[in-house]
């Protein structure tokens, strides 16, 4: 049974978010787009889940490494990666040691390799069979 | 012997009545007993003159004599009325009587020379005989009167009186009593009642007894303890009458005993003996029995040498002012028997207006060691000590520094204070001095301290938040490194992911031209993000803002990522790439501390130019090795080489102005240098290049592979 998987998409760039959901959706993905800290919760709080959460790490009046925490509070075993035009390496291994599955710099991929990332992400079974 | 004695008493008078006029010529006491004293040193010369052997003149100088001697109750009843200050009903009236009693004297001089003073003169039996008159009644019975009426005014004034005035009558009355003693025995009683004339010359003499008294009590103002004064007088000659009875009964008993010519052979060695004996003895016994008087009879007396002991334990022993202040208080207190005794400091606001009232009475006197009220003329100043009842006043001032004073009140028993008592204020004001300004340092020395530790508190609260602020600072410029980089990048990913797209994805096929345009558009992208990404970790190089972020890391696999990364760079030009790993660096069993992410991007920068440069199929070699713990990373291309000056601004930020990327090298030297390590170069025109990378061993806990 192919399962339809869904993807979380936390972007709330103008550009970027349209960009990254063209390209999922491509490839046969569903992808829910957000764009602030509150809706995201709300998803979270109410138990929608996900294959995948792509985190940008700049929300508006948020880091995306504050709202991290508060995600895994409610769902502990979501898989988010978080997504960074950020050029600080440090928050890097902060993301990662507070619960995230990955770090992409998204200027660092084109739309192949980041597919092919995702996929490599999503190719790891879920917990939720 | 009579002589002498005369000439001595005549002396003394005269120098006595000097004495007192000099002191206060306008005082009517001091005019009473210059007189007085001028009568008594008359009466000696006549008592002498009438008792020398001069024929028929014996009568003459005995009248002579009763004429100097009359004026001498009504100066006495002159000298009490004055002298006391006392103003009752009956002083008055006898100080209206003045000029009464004055005419009454001046008769009775006059009369001294009729038969009605003496009537008849004779010698019988080598003795001389007189037989009164009236006017000699009447001199006795005026004598009598005023010395009477002048002494009660003395006694009265004694009771009534307290402090000096109390002492000084004291004095004048304990003269009095002596001379009346032994003068009216002598002059008197055994003349008049027993015809005797022996001790007539002893009158004058005993005199003397009330005159320095009197001059004394007059004359100076710190008097002498007179208890004291009796009491180690009677001592010293209670002592003396001992030791010189019992010598002589030593000495009378020897001659005795012994041979009477034995002992007048050596008469004078005995007397040397006896002398020098005496002088040994005398002073020991003197102080032996005078200590122990005193300490049954006047223990309560003032002692300096008790009183210095016990101030000096104060002094040695109190560092802090206000116990100083209570614990001298008490001393002197009970020292003196004060009522009361009050220790003023100055820079205390609340005997501010008393320190300076005290300070300006001080400079009006011209600024005296000590100050005692009694000594004091009336003044106004005299007026305020009377009011706030301040005895004695002693200023405490170390080099030229006021520091307070002690003020002493009145004695619990009225008592002025002795001459013992104000010398020891004197003597003691340096040392108290001192310890309150010892405890005065002390204290200035504390509150400097506490003020320096507030303001170092003070400094370093300053110096945090100072700190804090910079912090801060930095954090905001990471800030802005950060969002710039993202606020370039997020459009750049954008254009790069819509033109790749637009290029490999789209289902239309574009033109030839399109496509060749989207695609150098395409390429220029991707060299402003990598360009973006460089200027951003040279802006936290410059800000010293990038840290490494060691781990172990297995070389050999960063190599083999990092060449696969860049196979495909390779193909095209189809440029073979070799790894050598030596000897040296497989028997090296320790994985290195690197910073992954940097090390790769180093090594990524070094063979991506290696292959920029690198010519189509030649070769290019990598030779990985451990040199002294150093690991070393050699890069060999056979590219066209570089020139001296090319080498020189390699490692430049931009130095190689046809590279495409400017600060690649810059950024690798840097990270290179982070981890204690460096890029060099070996490199000739048309030789190719070889780069090594060197990086030292992390002393870390060594982690076997």
């Amino acid at each position: 049974m192919n399962k339809k998987i869904n993807i979380l998409l936390v972007e709330d760039d103008a550009l970027l978010g349209p960009l990254y959901t063209l390209l999922l959706e491509e490839q046969g993905y569903s992808v829910t787009l957000v764009s602030s800290a509150d809706e995201v919760l709300y998803l979270y709080k109410t138990q929608h889940h996900f294959s995948l959460t792509l985190l940008d790490m700049m929300l508006p009046q948020t880091s995306g490494l504050d709202l991290l925490p508060q995600m895994l509070k409610h769902q502990p075993t979501a898989r988010i990666i978080m997504l960074s035009n950020l050029h600080q390496p440090h928050l890097q291994h902060q993301a990662l040691s507070a619960g995230a599955l990955s770090y992409m710099i998204k200027s660092e991929y084109t739309p192949d390799t980041f597919i092919s990332t995702i996929q490599q992400f999503l190719a790891v079974p879920t917990g939720m069979g | 012997m009579i002589s002498l004695i005369t000439f001595f008493t005549i002396i003394s008078c005269l120098i006595m009545a000097g004495v007192v006029i000099l002191r206060k010529p306008d005082h009517p006491a001091h005019h009473a007993m210059s007189l007085l004293s001028v009568c008594f040193a008359l009466w000696a010369a006549g008592t002498w003159m009438a008792l020398l052997p001069n024929g028929g003149l014996d009568f003459f100088w005995v009248k002579t004599v009763m004429f100097v001697t009359i004026p001498i109750p009504g100066l006495f009843l002159y000298f009490s009325l004055h002298f006391v200050k006392l103003e009752t009903a009956w002083t008055s009236r006898l100080k209206k009587l003045q000029p009464l009693i004055f005419i009454l004297t001046v008769i009775l001089m006059y009369l001294s020379f009729t038969p009605l003073m003496f009537s008849e003169y004779a010698v019988v039996n080598h003795h001389p005989q007189l037989t009164p008159g009236p006017a000699a009644i009447a001199y006795g019975i005026t004598f009598s009167l005023l010395s009477v009426c002048g002494i009660s005014v003395l006694i009265t004034g004694y009771r009534r009186s307290t402090g000096l005035t109390k002492l000084q009558l004291a004095y004048v009355l304990f003269g009095l009593a002596l001379t009346v003693v032994v003068g009216f025995n002598t002059n008197f009683i055994l003349v008049a009642l027993f015809q005797r004339f022996d001790f007539v010359a002893v009158g004058p003499l005993s005199s003397l007894f009330f005159l320095s008294c009197v001059t004394y009590a007059m004359v100076r103002h710190r008097l002498l303890d007179l208890r004291m004064v009796i009491l180690r007088g009677l001592i010293s000659a209670l002592t003396v009458v001992i030791i010189a009875g019992g010598m002589t009964a030593l000495w009378a008993l020897g001659m005795q005993t012994f041979a009477l010519h034995w002992f007048q052979d050596m008469i004078e060695w005995h007397i040397f003996l006896l002398v020098a004996f005496t002088a040994v003895v005398f002073p020991q016994l003197l102080n032996w029995v005078q200590s122990g008087v005193e300490h049954i009879l006047a223990k309560h007396y003032f002692h300096p040498e008790t009183a210095q002991q016990q101030l000096s334990q104060i002094t040695a022993e109190v560092f802090e002012s206000r116990e100083l202040v209570e614990r001298l208080k008490y001393f002197f207190s009970q020292t003196f028997h004060l009522l009361r005794c009050k220790i003023v400091l100055i820079n205390q606001r609340k005997t501010k207006e008393l320190c300076q009232n005290l300070h300006d009475c001080w400079s009006s006197l011209s600024f005296p060691e000590i100050i005692v009220f009694d000594e004091l003329e009336e003044s106004e100043w005299k007026e305020f000590l009377r009011t706030k009842d301040i005895m004695v006043m002693i200023p405490l001032q170390l080099r030229k520094e006021q520091l307070g004073w002690i003020l002493l009140g009145s004695k619990h028993s009225g008592n002025a204070f002795s001459l013992s008592e104000i010398q020891f204020c004197q003597m003691i004001q340096p040392q108290v001095s001192l310890a309150f300004f010892h405890a005065q340092t002390r204290r200035k020395a504390r509150q400097f301290t506490r003020l320096l530790q507030q303001e170092v508190d003070g400094a370093t609260k300053e110096l945090k938040r100072a700190n804090t602020q910079l912090n801060q600072l930095d954090k905001l410029k990471d800030e802005f490194v950060s969002i710039a980089s993202h606020e370039l990048r997020t459009p750049m990913t954008a254009i790069r992911s819509y033109l790749w797209l637009s290029l490999f994805r789209t289902k239309e096929t574009l033109p030839p031209t399109v496509k060749n345009h989207l695609t150098i558009a395409y390429s220029a992208t991707e060299r402003l993000l990598i360009l973006v990404k460089e200027l951003l970790t040279v802006s936290q190089l410059e800000a010293g803002r990038l840290e490494l972020q060691r781990q172990p890391v297995d070389v050999a696999e960063l190599v083999t990522t990092t060449l696969r990364e860049l196979e495909v760079h390779a193909q095209e030009k189809h440029i073979s790439v070799a790894v050598k790993y030596d000897t040296s660096f497989k028997e090296h069993t320790h994985l290195f501390w690197l910073d992954h992410m940097k090390i790769t991007e180093v090594l990524q920068n070094l063979l991506g130019n290696a292959l920029k440069f690198s010519p189509l199929k030649s070769k290019i070699l990598l030779k990985i090795s451990v040199k002294n713990t150093v690991l070393t990373i050699a890069v060999r291309d056979h590219g066209p080489g570089m020139s001296k000056e090319q080498k020189e601004v390699l490692f430049q930020k931009f130095g190689m102005k046809q590279h495409a990327s400017g600060l690649g090298l810059f950024i690798a030297q840097k990270f290179a240098q982070l981890h204690g390590g460096r890029i060099s170069v070996r490199s000739e025109v048309g030789k190719g290049s070889v780069f090594m990378l060197r990086l030292p061993e992390y002393i870390q806990k060594d982690v076997t592979r």
